[in-house]
């Protein structure tokens, strides 16, 4: 689109129009990997949903949101603390962080067809999830990502696991909500259920934890 | 709350917008870093779906806006290395390799020396093609401060570059 900014261009416009830095050429290929990072994209922002190791092809509509209850909210947590739908949960169950505070996790408010609602409420009750979620594989995938970090002068140097930019007790809260997700989904895969367009939230209050 | 179709019209945004916001970054950052703070930006709009705008070009503008604050977010502090820019971070590396390095740099130079809001609406403009109007949109600020600035903006150019306004 053109610029609205002078009734004629001059030299200058030429000028500043072609100082423009070279982009990547847009090929068929960098096309589709845009559109394969969009669907992970969506995966990516729902945090106990992060799907994204699963095949590209099993992506589908689950979705969880995670409500972190900090230091200051939750240390006077009360049932008007959590979400509506968090105060009759389908499950819930706690956990301790590396910081030794401990959380408590509530998942419900399950949307879908009514054999995916019916499947994940039943399953929840019938189970301990967080007893079949394999959170050191969360851990290990985690900390396999690259982190880094990005200081004031633009110096970058190795962020996450192992650094002093390293948050335990984030890293373990994530790992815990991605490992019971998977877990979930996993059961949904073996029964044959299609959950696309399916969703569910969980929230955690962890009072004292060390974000 | 999200409203019914948010999603697929997200997708739909994004699909449209993408290969520009890609450039947008190229344009401001190393490649690899680009493809990064695309991945960034898509989350970022993700999460953010329940004020994605009705309108598809608000849509775009949104975008946009996002992938300014991420750019301006990522300056400094922690920055991830996003698994799922993996292969488009690839992609690029590669393409970087050719091109003269120094084409247009005194004029990059010029713009960078200019005030940062002033450099970054000569940018949106003049290398993303966008009008005043949307890089004013974009920028968060009235249309009439962003003419004004421009204004100013290519006034200190010319006499940097000492370029005359002859045609």
């Amino acid at each position: 689109m053109a610029p609205d900014h002078t009734p004629e261009p001059d030299m200058l416009d030429d000028l500043l129009a072609s100082s423009a830095p070279r982009t990547s050429t847009l090929t068929p290929e960098l096309e589709h990997e845009l559109v394969a990072m969009s669907v992970d994209a969506e995966y990516e922002a729902r945090p106990a949903g992060r799907l994204r190791r699963m095949p590209r092809a099993a992506v589908v509509g689950i979705a969880a949101v995670l409500v972190l209850g900090g230091a200051g909210a939750a240390a006077a947590a009360t049932l008007s603390d959590w979400a509506p739908w968090a105060t009759t949960p389908d499950a819930s169950f706690t956990f301790t962080l590396p910081s030794g505070a401990v959380c408590e996790q509530r998942y419900g408010n399950v949307k879908g067809t009514d054999e995916v609602t019916q499947a994940i409420r039943e399953y929840m009750k019938q189970v301990d999830v967080l007893q079949l979620a394999d959170i050191d594989a969360e851990l290990q995938r985690a900390r396999a990502d690259e982190n880094v970090q990005v200081n004031a002068d633009g110096s970058q140097e190795p962020g996450g696991y192992g650094t002093p930019y390293y948050n335990a007790d984030s890293e373990y809260l994530q790992a815990v909500m991605q490992a019971t997700s998977k877990v979930i989904t996993t059961e949904l895969d073996r029964q044959g259920i299609d959950y696309e367009g399916s969703s569910w939230e969980g929230e955690a209050h962890c009072p004292g934890a060390q974000w | 709350m999200t409203r019914a179709g948010d999603g697929d019209r997200l997708t739909g945004a994004i699909a449209a917008a993408s290969s520009d916001l890609l450039a947008y970054f190229e344009r401001r950052s190393s490649n690899p870093d680009a493809a990064d703070l695309l991945a960034e930006t898509m989350i970022t709009a993700w999460r953010r779906v329940d004020a994605l705008p009705v309108d598809d070009e608000q849509a775009r503008m949104w975008l946009f806006g996002i992938a300014r604050n991420v750019l301006l977010n990522a300056g400094r502090g922690q920055r991830r290395r996003w698994q799922l820019a993996d292969r488009v971070r690839g992609m690029l590396t590669a393409d970087a390799i050719a091109g003269p390095a120094d084409e247009g740099m005194e004029v990059r130079d010029a713009i960078s020396r200019l005030e940062p809001d002033l450099a970054e609406l000569v940018r949106l403009i003049h290398w993303d093609g966008f009008s005043i109007v949307e890089a004013a949109s974009i920028m968060e600020i009235p249309a009439s401060t962003a003419r004004g600035r421009y204004q100013r903006a290519k006034g200190e150019l010319r006499t940097a570059l000492a370029v005359s306004t002859e045609s």
